[in-house]
């Protein structure tokens, strides 16, 4: 049987414990507060920019840049995983996991290739063994991503849609809900969905003839589209951000909890063997007095 | 000396929102001042370094791309990041550095 002496020790340990998830719940609150504050703000850059696009007077057809084309026949496809780099965040990468594997197990009898893309390193530990890895976008924080790295990111999936003979790229990256809830999702990222671009221009808006343009009208158009690309993919990365620590917050508040009921029940153990061992000396003191 | 309004927006957020007398992007074909009264324009941004004054006071920044928009008074820089730098090689050495990791 456990000394006293043992769950006093054991006790102490899950104070420290307890003491540590709730400051990393603590530090995941104030996080998750930013990254949504910067999706809200990645969304009003894809207002403007959208609403620039809508000044041009432009109406895009999906023609009008390599970006927007799609290819009748799909050969090869570009999965771009969202995952955190570290764990201590519950089922926020492994289902994630999961659900790449179903897919590629949905899809193994498809002609198609898949190659895999990794943000976050954990999904990259999991499947570098696995499936054929394209790359490791090793330098991406995904706790704190910048739209430095997102635009690096996307000019290098663009240049692999256009250059490298991909049909497709996907992104398979956690929907944030609710601290309490991330989904995996796919979502396509290439070609662009022209649904992505603001409806047909409105008669009202055509542009002023004597405006500059540099360079002209058209292209600035098919320049103005990849700043879409860089958009969702940076949403993605703060939407990944939101999960991981949405996620890590609710798995530290079960952590704590879970540490607050052990402390509670060590503790009716350690009473209840202090109070053995008192009774077992009184016991020996009366049959030692009666002895006599 | 005479000020318009400006504002940098980036996924990240507006950098810059106010009064200022002269921005300076590098621009399609190369680098592009605007000073207040300018005649509406709308010019291509490439990664590059760049400079906004503020009353008096310049602050450089490495631009990514994007557009510059000149709309009656208002000018508008969309651009996929803006980085403060100290001067102005700094802020070429870091927009090379940008250019290359791509």
């Amino acid at each position: 049987m456990p000394s006293i002496k043992d769950y006093n020790r054991k006790i102490s340990s899950l104070k420290n414990t307890s003491k540590i998830t709730k400051t990393m719940k603590m530090v995941s609150a104030s996080k998750l507060r930013k990254a949504q504050e910067s999706q809200r703000q990645a969304k009003d850059f894809a207002h403007e920019v959208n609403q620039l696009i809508h000044r041009i007077g432009g109406q895009v057809d999906s023609d009008m840049h390599p970006l927007l084309a799609t290819s009748d026949e799909v050969k090869k496809v570009l999965v771009v995983m969202f995952t955190s780099d570290k764990g201590l965040c519950g089922g926020f990468n492994n289902n994630l996991i999961r659900h790449a594997e179903k897919m590629l197990e949905e899809h193994q009898d498809d002609s198609i290739a898949y190659e895999f893309a990794f943000i976050g390193r954990r999904g990259y530990n999991h499947f570098q063994k696995r499936v054929k890895v394209w790359k490791f976008f090793e330098d991406i924080p995904s706790a704190a991503p910048d739209s430095k790295a997102a635009s690096r990111v996307a000019k290098k999936l663009e240049k692999a849609f256009l250059n490298e003979g991909f049909n497709r790229v996907i992104m398979l990256c956690n929907e944030f809900i609710s601290p309490l809830a991330q989904v995996p999702e796919i979502r396509s990222l290439l070609p662009l969905d022209t649904s992505d671009l603001p409806e047909e221009a409105l008669e009202a808006t055509s542009p002023d003839a004597d405006i500059l343009a540099e360079p002209e009208m058209g292209k600035l158009l098919s320049f103005l589209v990849p700043r879409l690309v860089t958009f969702k993919v940076f949403y993605a990365l703060l939407e990944n951000t939101a999960g991981e620590h949405g996620a890590r917050m609710t798995a530290m508040d079960n952590a704590t909890t879970n540490a607050m009921n052990l402390i509670e029940e060590n503790t009716l153990l350690r009473n209840r063997a202090r109070q053995a061992a008192i009774t077992t000396e009184l016991i020996e003191i009366i049959s030692g007095a009666e002895a006599l | 000396m005479s000020s318009f309004p400006l504002r940098i927006f980036t996924p990240e957020g507006p950098i810059v929102d106010g009064e200022v007398e002269t921005i300076v992007v590098t621009a399609y074909n190369g680098s592009l001042g605007v000073l207040a009264g300018h005649a509406p324009m709308i010019s291509a941004v490439v990664i590059g370094p760049g400079k906004v004054v503020q009353s008096g006071a310049t602050q450089w920044y490495v631009f990514g791309e994007g557009t510059l928009e000149v709309r009656g008074p208002d000018v508008v820089l969309l651009v996929d990041f803006a980085e403060k730098a100290d001067n102005y090689d700094a802020a070429k050495a870091q927009s090379v550095e940008a250019s290359v990791s791509e």
